[in-house]
């Protein structure tokens, strides 16, 4: 079933841990904080109300692309479109 | 003599399983996932003599007005403003379901708990003090367990006192005092307007108003405080 060649884009460009970067760019499996929430009062309130607070710890279950990201926030899942993940920032738990 | 009860709560806690129990014949589809119920659905029971008409509504996290579910069960509640709201709460994840609560209180919404799933709560080894949080909300807390019908008759007879006692949660959530004062301000400016500020409940109108919510700030268009409003949200 699973394709080498396909399974091959999914690993991560660079190494993450212990660094700043959006959500996206979490490997699956990896455990992260949240730092900060790129954008405007909406998406900021939105975010909040699924759980997405600075100094919450989420942890990436699947981030395939194309299609959207599962990442675990309080005990529940949430799915979330890869362009708001890009406005999470998270920090790499080492 | 019947009653509206609508029955509220996070995606994925349960809202079917309870609306199924409380509601003889119903057979509402229940699935392990969230987002099962995308409309409302009515159902009708009778407990100790009196008609209680529940509407299971979809689940949401907050009560914003966004997504096309979450204004159903958003305006279904400020509009229609039922007798009482239960609000289903998964008692394995108090932190994010707690938050519904606080803005339900703050609609001056007829609450009651059903804190669901306490079997799930407890194979996680949690304790919940029911009774403090009961004290604390100033609304009854009913531990449940819907997928064995546990806590039901109570989860009724809770409805039922409620109903009648239409009395909303005690508790005020406060704010920073500049925020308060900010409240006030908008409270007085809404009260100038008897209309307007008979609509909804008046501390709820101005946070809203003051948290830029569209929906509300499209009600009070046309209004004769409008220009006064928006100045001081500015």
């Amino acid at each position: 079933m699973q394709d080498e060649s396909l399974m091959e884009q999914y690993e991560p460009l660079f190494e993450t841990r212990g660094m700043r970067v959006p959500l996206i760019m979490l490997p699956e499996g990896a455990q992260a904080t949240v730092v900060r929430i790129h954008g405007g009062r909406g998406i900021c309130r939105r975010l909040a109300e699924l759980g997405f607070n600075v100094g919450e710890n989420v942890k990436m279950i699947k981030n395939h692309r194309p299609g959207p990201v599962l990442v675990e926030v309080k005990d529940s899942r949430m799915a979330l479109g890869r362009g708001v993940t890009m406005k999470i920032l998270v920090e790499e738990d080492e | 003599m019947s009653y509206t009860v609508a029955l509220i709560g996070n995606p994925n806690v349960g809202k079917s399983v309870v609306f199924n129990n409380l509601v003889p014949g119903a057979r509402q589809h229940v699935g392990n996932w969230p987002g099962k119920t995308v409309d409302k659905k009515y159902g009708k029971c009778v407990h100790k003599g009196t008609e209680l008409n529940i509407v299971d509504l979809p689940g949401t996290y907050s009560l914003t007005a966004r997504a096309v579910d979450e204004l159903i069960a958003r305006n279904f509640i400020i509009e229609e403003n039922p007798d009482v709201v239960v609000d289903i709460i998964d008692a394995s994840n108090l932190e994010r379901n707690l938050y519904l609560t606080v803005l339900l209180l703050e609609l001056d919404a007829n609450v009651v708990v059903a804190l669901n799933m306490m079997d799930l709560s407890e194979e996680k080894g949690y304790k919940i003090y029911v009774e403090k949080l009961s004290e604390q909300f100033g609304i009854a807390v009913i531990p449940t367990v819907a997928t064995k019908r546990e806590g039901m008759e109570k989860l009724k007879d809770a409805i039922l006192e409620a109903a009648e006692k239409k009395s909303a949660g005690k508790a005020k959530i406060t704010y920073s005092e500049d925020v308060e004062g900010l409240i006030a301000l908008t409270m007085d400016i809404i009260r100038k307007d008897g209309a307007l500020a008979k609509k909804y409940p008046l501390r709820w109108m101005a946070i809203k108003l003051l948290e830029r919510d569209e929906d509300i700030l499209e009600k009070i268009k046309g209004s004769s405080v409008e220009s006064e409003v928006m100045e001081v949200i500015a």
